[in-house]
Parts: C-alpha cells; structure tokens; sequence
C-alpha cells in the first residue's frame, strides 16, 4: 500500500477509535436496531474521512452527531416509500438541534466514563448506578469497605479530568 | 476524624453511599473545614454528571462494533477509486443555462471546489434577470435544459465566469440564433450565437449526425476568411443530454457569412447559413 493510503487507513481508524463508540450508542438510541445503527456509523464516518475539510475548526463530535441523526432521518423517509406525514411518531422522537448539543454532551459523558480504569467504572456502577452502599458494594465486590470508599474518590477525581479533557469541566 | 479520613470517604460521601453513622462524622469535620468542604462540592459536580448516562450508555460507548473499521476500511479503498471518477467528470464539465434569449455558460473548474453549488445560484439570478430583456424568442423546451459543453472548449470569456459581472454583460447581448440542414443526409445544427468582448461566442447542437462522428466547426467570414472553430466527437450522451457545444470566433457576429460543420476527412456535415437567415 502507498504512503497515501496507510495515512487514509491511519485517518479511518483514528476516526473510528476516537468516535465510534459514542457515535453508535447516539444512533443506536436513534433507531433502536444495532444493524441500521452500525450502517449509520460507518456512511458517517466515511463522510468525515471524505470531508477532512468540513472537520477543521469545527467541534467534530457536532458535526458527526448531526451528519448521523440526518442519515437516520433519511433512511426511515426512504424506508416509508411514502411522503413522510406530519405527526409520524418515529420522527417525533427524533431530537431537535439544541437537543442535539445534550446528546452530544451526554455521549461525551458516556465516553469519559468508558476511559476510567475497569476497578474505577465498576465501583461506580455499584454505588451509583446500583444505588449500593459502601458495605453493600464491598460485598458485592468482593472488597473491604475502605477500598470502596478510597476507588470511589479516586473514581471521581479521574472522571474530573476525563471530563475536563472532553471539554466538560465540572 | 482526621482529613485524610475525610477526604477518602467524601467521593462515597458526595454519592450518598455512606452508612448513615460514618455519614454523621463526616458531616460533622465538614462544619468546622472549610478545604473539606470545597472538596466535597467539586466532588458533587463530577458526580452530577453521572445521571446523564445510564450504564447501557457506558457499555455502548466501550464496545463500537470493530466490524465497522473492517466495512470502512474495505469501502474506503472502493470509494476512493469511485470519487476519482466523479472528480475527473466534475472538471470536465460546463453548465450552460438558457434564460430568455440570453445565454449564459458557467463553467465549472473541477479544482475549485464549491463551484459546481455556485453554478446553479449564478444561473438562476440570470435567468430571473433574463425576461425583462427583449430578445427573440428560443424553444422554450430546450431553454430549460442545463447543456453541456465539450470538455475541451476554448475557454469563452467573460460569460464562462460566474462573477456578478458576466451577466450584466450578458444581459446588453444580443443572441441570436442560426440552423441549417443538410437536405441529403437529414444531418442538422443550431448554431446560438452572441458577441463578446474578443468576437462571437457559439454555441452549436447538432442532431442525427451519427455518435462517434468527428465535427469540425468552421466559420466562414462574408470575405472568405475560414477560422476553424473547435472539433469534437458527437457521443451518445451528447444527444441524450443535449449538449451543446461552445465554442467562439474572432469574428463579429456582421463579419460571419455561415457557420460550416465539416467531418474529418474535410466533407460538409452540415452548413448553417447566417446572411440568408439574417
């Protein structure tokens, strides 16, 4: 392969690694079918590797986020065969712009909690998601107390700056 | 209880996980220390953020399906082959939009990228400046057909560029309009004709001349003067899209006696007579 193409193949999987995972969670939250959800990451992301231009300057995780829910739009339009009429439920759910910035914010939230450390989003699953206690959590985990307590600090502190790194400080 | 005591169960703290007992000693450090205090509430921002995302989201966005880098990065490869393609289409082609008797070409510069949006936008305001004008009338039908030119026109200033300034130009043109047949072979052309800044610019269409066949387009001046004109190929598609060759003359339109379309070996296709139809 050229030197060109290992850069393309390069840019591709940067793309992919970079926004693949949050991409899919907000289209799969769009079409409920991991199948159409996954064409959907792949044309958008293929449009930005195509695009690098429309990309500069701009938030790019925006920008792919609207090219997705658009391509989304237009397979249930084209799906339907029909003229799409006013009051079409599946369209209804679809999010409106300024919705567009909290799906791009959650999913970056999402992201910055993928990027902790395995013992780090365990712990918080346990005691957040699961409304556990600490004593709870430690037997679930198979943990003392304390290290519950001292993995949920830590947790926290490396999700401010996950956060803060996606722009997103508390 | 100590700071440091303090400090690690502030993050089970700030999410309410601590027995209701250690929970108290806390609280109770936290009204006389006031660095405790702020390090709890950046632990509470942090912790606001948790409800924003639910558990499925998190796995979601740990696990993109890796098939699609596999699908993009074969498809890439396709379709980069294919947007070569398109690109070598885009910068051969020109846009030549008829308003009213006026003609005005657009011509796309395939490295420009943007300009075949622009092309559309610069026509359409011609041809809503068009009909205030009084000129002769053309088929209306083939008026609202866009007509592509040879890839290899010369290049027809100034109404090729799509600046505000080439329509106003345009507008004071005078189009005229000029056909012949040959009565033998049934070939025949329309010649459009408008003047320019360096002479005549024309545009030429033919029709039953047979695909594959090699037009040259003469123009011969009413003092015998012959100035070949441009050649082209007549394709399929040509016909089917109903292009419409550009070309241009040192002559003024006066100076023209006829417009002759010969084939490669130097034989009359088709003559367009412009003195006897003037």
């Amino acid at each position: 392969m050229s030197a060109a193409g290992t850069a393309d193949e390069e840019l591709v999987k940067t793309l992919f690694d970079e926004h693949a995972g949050p991409l899919y969670g907000y289209v799969l939250r769009l079409t409920g079918d991991s199948g159409k959800a996954e064409d959907v990451v792949q044309e958008t992301l293929l449009r930005a590797w195509r695009h690098p231009d429309a990309l500069s300057g701009k938030p790019i995780r925006a920008w792919l986020f609207t090219v997705a829910r658009n391509l989304v739009v237009d397979q249930h339009r084209a799906r339907k065969a029909r003229p799409p009429e006013i009051g079409d439920e599946a369209l209804a759910v679809l999010p409106a712009d300024d919705e567009l910035e909290r799906a791009v914010e959650s999913w970056a939230v999402a992201e910055a909690l993928a990027a902790l450390r395995p013992e780090h989003r365990e712990v918080l699953q346990e005691v957040y998601y699961r409304g556990r206690s600490v004593k709870e959590a430690s037997a679930t985990l198979g943990i003392p107390p304390g290290t519950v307590k001292s993995r949920t600090y830590y947790a926290l502190r490396a999700l401010k700056l996950a956060l803060e790194e996606r722009g997103l400080a508390p | 209880m100590t700071c440091e005591e303090v400090r690690i169960a502030l993050g089970a703290h700030a999410l309410g996980a601590l027995e209701p007992e250690e929970a108290l000693e806390v609280d109770h450090h936290l009204a006389t220390c006031e660095a405790c205090g702020a390090e709890l509430l950046e632990l509470e921002g942090v912790s606001s953020f948790l409800g924003k995302v639910s558990e499925r989201d998190v796995q979601l966005v740990a696990s993109p399906p890796r098939q699609v880098l596999d699908r993009l990065l074969n498809d890439r490869a396709k379709r980069t082959r294919r947007g070569r393609v398109l690109m070598a289409v885009a910068s051969s082609a020109a846009v030549l939009v008829v308003g009213g008797t006026v003609w005005t070409a657009i011509q796309t510069s395939g490295s420009e990228s943007g300009s075949s949006a622009q092309a559309p936008a610069a026509a359409s305001s011609q041809q809503a400046d068009a009909p205030a004008q009084d000129y002769d009338s053309y088929d209306s039908a083939e008026q609202a057909q866009p007509l592509r030119t040879v890839p290899d026109a010369r290049k027809a200033e100034p109404s090729q560029s799509p600046t505000p300034a080439s329509p106003r130009q345009l507008k004071t043109a005078n189009g005229r309009e000029f056909d012949g047949e040959n009565e033998a072979t049934d070939f025949y052309a329309k010649v459009l004709v408008w003047p320019s800044d360096s002479g005549t610019e024309l545009g030429v269409q033919v029709r039953r001349i047979p695909v594959g066949e090699t037009c040259n387009l003469v123009v011969v001046g009413v003092d015998g003067r012959r100035e070949t004109a441009d050649t082209w190929v007549i394709s399929r598609e040509d016909y089917r899209d109903k292009s419409l060759f550009r070309s241009q003359t040192t002559m003024t339109l006066r100076e023209i006696d006829r417009f002759e379309i010969l084939d490669r070996a130097g034989k009359t296709l088709v003559e367009v007579d412009v003195k006897k139809g003037n």
